[in-house]
């Protein structure tokens, strides 16, 4: 249902995704944590806990609590998850100002079909509401993020089939939403794809295929590819490097795209990036491809177990027609109040080379959830 | 004839020289304050931990009974062990290690230490008393002088926690590999220097 206009949307989920950045901590590489899987049930990370996952979630909380061993595994583990957000664009032209607030509600479950297999889904609502000058506007959009089913044969091989974002090196939702703003802005967030993961203590790999997510702006937003993703661990399972390929097809752009990534942690304090080099040809179009650099860089110090900070950069440049350079840096607060309760406090500087406007965004979000 | 006589004894005086130049140092007692402790725990599940420790003392020195030995041992405080995570460590030093049921289990020590070389790399054995259980180990050493009479170990070895009675560490059906690796980084100073402190 969408009450008013999508480019407000778009806009405000951009501003309020660090809202969404409480939901995978690739920082945890800090204490050893080289995988996802030892924490969420996916191996791509992100979404639900697993038992292990939730005691380690309490323990790094302000308010810790001890969390009984279950008899056996639960067939069916859920939660639901409610995200307050608020922030404040402030942009070098006035007009472009503005206020926003965001309300997300996603219901997540994963039920255990057999011993090897599972389905899992994530869905929910999201609102926004936003004022410029003299204007104000809403949205409202039922959201399925995740409808996936899964086969693990054994421990470290996890076949999955089904909607949900695509792999990447760090599993952030930050970085990948900024690369697909920058490469693929009228796509889709969840692809429907079919893909496996292969882990090790040294090694992670994960190749997949993809095609259209349904709910794209449009036709020849609709795209079909596939990639790989792949890491080893270089030092005592504190450094995991490893490279991304993909490439993609539409009726009207061809896209390929290279690129490396790191997590690295040093106890208290880490260094996360990834950076790719996409190459974007337009087929209907005599004009020469024009080839996107898009980086991340994330320094995070964990002050307290509970209390990590953090300084991103963004960094864009785009060559051929229309070409930029556009850098962000947003230094970042994390504050886990509880296994209940986390609060994300940032400010994002943005810079454009050119004509365009420089802005900056004050944010607040609070993730609740409950716990099962 | 006289000739061969005199080089072979300035050989062997040079070599006595030399000999003492090594032995020298090894044969006074050396004081340990401080170091660097890092126990390597690897999860059953992928990844790993560290549970690290700066509380290490003790003296060492040429043991009486046999040459190549050490006398003296080292003690680690393992009330003092930080894993990074508040709620590991509460576990860790009460559910596993027990460090509340006093001697024997508050203080780890490794004793008899058997080292191949006093210099450079090399194997050592000792004894370690952990969680009330004696137990042989067995590693390696790399032992660097100074010139201001200072020495610096680094040591690694591997332990099973079974068998030292140590019930096997799981948490939320996550657990830590029998296996753990033990490394040891500090400096030793003679006692006459450190006396002067």
């Amino acid at each position: 249902m969408h009450v008013k206009t999508r480019p407000f949307a778009v806009a405000l989920l951009t501003l309020l995704v660090h809202s969404s950045s409480a939901v995978a901590l690739p920082t945890m590489i800090r204490l050893g944590y080289n995988n996802c899987a030892a924490c969420h049930l996916t191996p791509q990370g992100g979404g639900l806990l697993t038992p292990y996952g939730k005691g380690i979630d309490t323990a790094q909380s302000l308010q810790r609590r001890e969390i009984a061993t279950p008899d056996q595994l639960r067939r069916s583990l859920y939660d639901v998850r409610f995200v307050l957000g608020a922030s404040r664009l402030s942009s070098e032209q006035p007009a472009s100002s503005m206020t926003s607030s965001n309300v997300r509600m996603m219901f997540r479950n994963r039920v255990m079909l057999s011993s090897h297999t599972a389905v899992s889904y994530q869905a929910g609502l999201d609102t926004a509401v936003s004022k410029k000058t003299g204007t104000s506007s809403g949205t409202a959009d039922f959201v399925v993020s995740k409808a996936l089913f899964e086969y693990r044969p054994k421990d470290g091989v996890a076949f999955q089939v089904g909607r949900d974002t695509l792999p990447t090196g760090l599993g952030l939702p930050d970085p990948q939403t900024f690369l697909r703003r920058q490469n693929d802005p009228l796509g889709t967030a969840y692809p429907v794809q079919a893909k496996a993961f292969f882990w090790t203590p040294r090694f992670e790999v994960a190749p997949y295929a993809y095609g259209p997510g349904f709910d794209e702006t449009g036709r020849s937003a609709r795209q079909h590819g596939g990639g790989v993703q792949g890491g080893v661990d270089i030092w005592k399972q504190r450094a995991v490097i490893g490279m991304t390929t993909r490439t993609s097809r539409s009726t009207t752009i061809d896209r390929r795209s290279v690129g490396a990534y790191a997590r690295l942690g040093f106890g208290r304090w880490g260094v996360l990036g990834e950076h790719d080099l996409t190459s974007r040809t337009v087929r209907t179009s005599t004009l020469a491809p024009a080839d996107n650099v898009v980086g991340f860089t994330q320094v995070f110090v964990a002050a307290k177990e509970w209390f990590v900070t953090s300084l991103l950069v963004d960094d864009v440049v785009t060559s051929g027609p229309g070409g930029k350079h556009l850098y962000r840096l947003a230094p970042t607060a994390q504050l886990r109040i509880s296994d209940k309760v986390t609060v994300v406090l940032s400010t994002r500087d943005e810079f454009i080379t050119g004509l365009a406007a420089n802005s900056r965004t004050y944010a607040v979000s609070v993730a609740l959830k409950s716990v099962q | 004839m006289v000739i061969t006589t005199r080089l072979r004894l300035i050989g062997v005086t040079a070599i006595a020289l030399f000999v003492s130049t090594i032995e020298a140092p090894a044969q006074e007692r050396l004081h340990v304050q401080g170091g660097d402790i890092t126990v390597v725990c690897p999860l059953t599940v992928g990844g790993s931990f560290e549970a690290k420790t700066k509380a290490l003392s003790g003296e060492v020195g040429p043991a009486p009974q046999q040459a190549g030995d050490l006398g003296g041992s080292l003690l680690v405080k393992l009330d003092t062990l930080a894993t990074g995570i508040g709620l590991r460590d509460h576990h860790l030093r009460d559910t596993y290690l027990e460090v509340d049921r006093g001697d024997g289990y508050d203080v780890a020590t490794i004793e008899n230490i058997q080292l191949e070389k006093s210099e450079g790399k090399s194997a050592f054995r000792g004894t370690l008393l952990l969680h009330g259980q004696k137990r042989q180990v067995s590693g390696t050493s790399a032992i660097h002088r100074r010139g201001d009479g200072t020495i610096h170990v680094d040591a690694e070895f591997p332990l099973k926690v079974s068998e030292f009675e140590i019930p096997k560490p799981t948490y939320l059906g996550v657990g830590v590999r029998d296996e753990i690796q033990v490394k040891v980084a500090f400096n030793a100073s003679p006692m006459s220097t450190t006396s002067t402190h």
